[in-house]
């Protein structure tokens, strides 16, 4: 073992039904530290072009990172890769919970799993034997019973990561989901479908292994040093979880209203909120492996299928999506509708995305309500919009599975302009959060390599929150302006690059960690002496390689845009009432910054200075 | 002593320190210099209060220093806490 890292790779053919263990040499851990950098490493080698996201040549790569499982204080995050139904480009997702440490304790840095079953199965992971055992039984479960049964079987010694219906009937945006009823997820892309086109129902994960922390007393020092800190930052994380959020971003203009149309939403808002959920139907916090923030929570509701059970509170995204950009301001409506997209398994973002188009379809006529199982799809039908995911997750003939197409596609199908409402980047809804609140997060959706996200950049969080000092900032950044926004947003995403390989919660950002603490972690855990300057440049290099992946899939400056809508329609009113962002501007100075050429593409000099090649090996 | 005159709102919990004025807007005069904590504290938050503000469209940091016919809208916090 190479420190915290296992050092070996599992691979998994489901069609020939056969497993294999690989080492992985310490100069890829070096090159590209783990977690995502690694998984893009071998995506990039294993898939191209000609690989469909859905058939059997694809790779559904689970990774950890060197912090996966160690005492540091969030310690538990694990990521999901494969190239996306959804979008058709690089596709990951990250998440917290509880199966990456039993991963590692099973021996494993990551698994690669290639071909497809003929008959549903899951796999069985331990530092003692791998199994890829039958799953019929489980076929049709949702991901609570599918996650309880498994774990009975394992006595208890074991954690899951399991798909529902929706990743089983191939929705575009399904989930792999972790924990049962706490509802983590690894969301975005529609990697639950990858599982889903494998009959891969779940993977099972335990052992005895513990990391063999290099200098374990420098690392203790750093994690007792830092915890104090993390705590007193994340307060509100703490008593309120990320749905703390909603009612200040409503403020500063930041939550998404009736499908990107409206300014202001004081009064819903609150409704929706931490502070309300708080109030009212809150019983607990959960916490995910080793974490001492516990963002987590468990609430109960009265009604839908688990009225009366502790169920997964909603997280911000959960009641931007479900909530306020369809104008829903009945909390246990989003807690029944998050309920559904966790138990089916399904990417709360992009669900709540396609309700709020569908929404703004049939409020403009495209869609009747013959079209839409007679439900009244106005915007701020709470009924409805439940019920309309609900049909969704089970790929109900009709409206229910065209949405679970994805907003491109189902606003293909209808036609009549509905393009004009589908908001997305690159083919992935946005989340929760306002580039016309943030410039900078026009130019982080444009180029994330995996479409609109704020977390591969999480520029909008130093641009309120958190002052960027390790990456040579000394103020928040202005919101609104333009002005050094393309290097800016370049120097964020490398940065979240690291913390995606490294594998760290980044709300460590809140807590006052910074790039030196990860790097310190990062050589005490391995016993390296990496530089600052080679650490960051790994972040840089990662980037550019998931960038490469897209650039062999076709992706060039064309692509690098977002949704007319936010650029060309001010909110109006509220917090951010006039800001419209320039992002041809931004977008110039990120190519000069990235050393990529006019089209969006790597140049052979910035290749070389990342040792990176244009084409796999 | 010199003073400035501002206008501040309330969001969320945070209302619980000040009954709603018309319009959701409080009036207030404060000694110039004084930053948002400090208009915070002249509310009766509490020491342990966590919030964030912005004074007009611009997110303020706590020890911004206001000047006189700044709207500042104080509310919890976007994440995280202080």
């Amino acid at each position: 073992m190479l420190g915290a890292y296992a050092g070996k790779l599992l691979r998994v053919d489901l069609t020939r039904r056969t497993t294999a263990v690989e080492s992985i040499p310490e100069s890829l851990f070096r090159k590209f530290i783990g977690g995502s950098g690694l998984a893009a490493y071998y995506l990039n080698e294993e898939t191209g072009p000609e690989t469909d996201p859905l058939g059997t040549e694809n790779r559904l790569i689970i990774s950890t990172g060197p912090l996966t499982g160690p005492p540091a204080p969030t310690s538990s995050r694990w990521s999901a890769t494969a190239r996306s139904p959804l979008t058709g480009i690089f596709g990951e997702a990250e998440c917290g919970g509880s199966f990456g440490p039993k991963l590692k304790e099973a021996g494993y840095d990551a698994i690669v799993v290639a071909g497809a079953a003929d008959r549903p199965v899951y796999l069985s992971v331990s530092d003692h034997a791998v199994e890829i055992r039958p799953a019929d039984y489980l076929w049709g479960q949702d991901t609570y019973a599918t996650d309880e049964i498994l774990k009975a079987e394992a006595l208890g010694r074991a954690e899951t990561i399991s798909i529902g219906l929706a990743g089983e009937r191939l929705v575009r945006f399904a989930a792999i989901m972790n924990d049962g009823h706490e509802g983590r997820a690894a969301a975005r892309c529609g990697l639950g479908a990858v599982m889903g086109a494998k009959k891969l129902k779940a993977v099972v994960a335990w052992g005895s292994h513990k990391p063999a922390i290099a200098r374990r007393p420098d690392f203790a020092r750093l994690s007792k040093e830092m915890t104090p800190l993390v705590l007193s930052r994340t307060r509100g994380l703490q008593q309120n979880g990320t749905a703390n959020g909603v009612i200040g971003f409503e403020t500063i203009g930041d939550l998404p209203l009736r499908n990107w149309t409206q300014g202001k939403w004081e009064e819903g808002a609150a409704r929706i909120s931490g502070q309300r959920m708080a109030e009212t139907i809150l019983v607990g916090r959960y916490h995910c492996a080793n974490c001492i923030i516990g963002c987590g929570r468990q609430v109960t509701i009265d009604r839908g299928p688990s009225a009366g059970k502790r169920i997964a509170g909603p997280e911000y995204e959960s009641m931007g999506a479900l909530g306020a950009n369809c104008l829903v301001d009945d909390l246990v409506a989003v807690v029944q509708a998050n309920d559904a997209c966790n138990r089916y398994g399904m990417d709360v973002i992009s669900a709540g995305s396609v309700v709020a188009f569908a929404m703004e379809c049939f409020e403009r006529g495209l869609l009747a309500a013959s079209d839409t199982y007679g439900l009244d799809l106005r915007f701020g039908n709470a009924e409805a919009m439940v019920e309309l995911i609900q049909a969704i997750g089970e790929r109900r003939p009709g409206l229910g599975r065209l949405l679970g197409e994805g907003a491109v596609r189902a606003a293909q199908a209808i036609g009549g302009g509905a393009e004009a409402f589908s908001i997305h980047s690159k083919g992935l809804e946005f989340p929760m959060h306002d580039p016309r609140a943030h410039s900078s997060l026009a130019l982080g959706y444009a180029t994330s390599n995996r479409g609109a996200c704020h977390l591969q950049g999480f520029s909008h969080v130093f641009e309120a929150r958190a002052i960027p000092d390790d990456l040579g900032y000394d103020a928040l950044l202005d919101r609104f302006s333009t002005e050094g926004k393309g290097a800016f947003v370049a120097r964020a995403q490398d940065l979240m690059c690291l913390y995606d390989s490294v594998r760290a919660c980044k709300f460590y950002v809140f807590g006052g960690v910074r790039a030196p603490h990860l790097l310190h972690w990062l050589n005490h855990a391995t016993g390296w002496e990496m530089p600052m300057a080679e650490f960051m440049q790994a972040g840089e290099r990662i980037f550019n390689l998931k960038r490469l992946y897209n650039v062999r899939l076709g992706i060039r400056r064309k692509d690098d845009t977002i949704s007319p809508r936010v650029l060309t329609l001010p909110r109006g009113e509220g917090g951010a009432a006039t800001n419209l962002p320039d992002l041809a501007t931004m977008l110039e100075e990120y190519y000069a910054h990235r050393g990529w050429d006019a089209d969006g593409v790597p140049t052979p000099e910035k290749l070389a200075a990342l040792d990176l090649a244009r084409t796999p090996a | 002593m010199a003073t400035i005159c501002v206008r501040v709102q309330l969001r969320g919990q945070l209302r619980r320190y000040v009954p709603p004025a018309a319009g959701g807007w409080i009036s207030c005069r404060l000694p110039a210099g004084t930053t948002i904590a400090g208009l915070a504290r002249a509310l009766g938050f509490a020491d342990d209060e966590e919030f964030d503000g912005a004074v007009g469209e611009r997110i303020g940091r706590l020890d911004d220093v206001l000047r006189d016919g700044d709207e500042i809208i104080l509310f919890p916090p976007l994440a995280g806490g202080q």
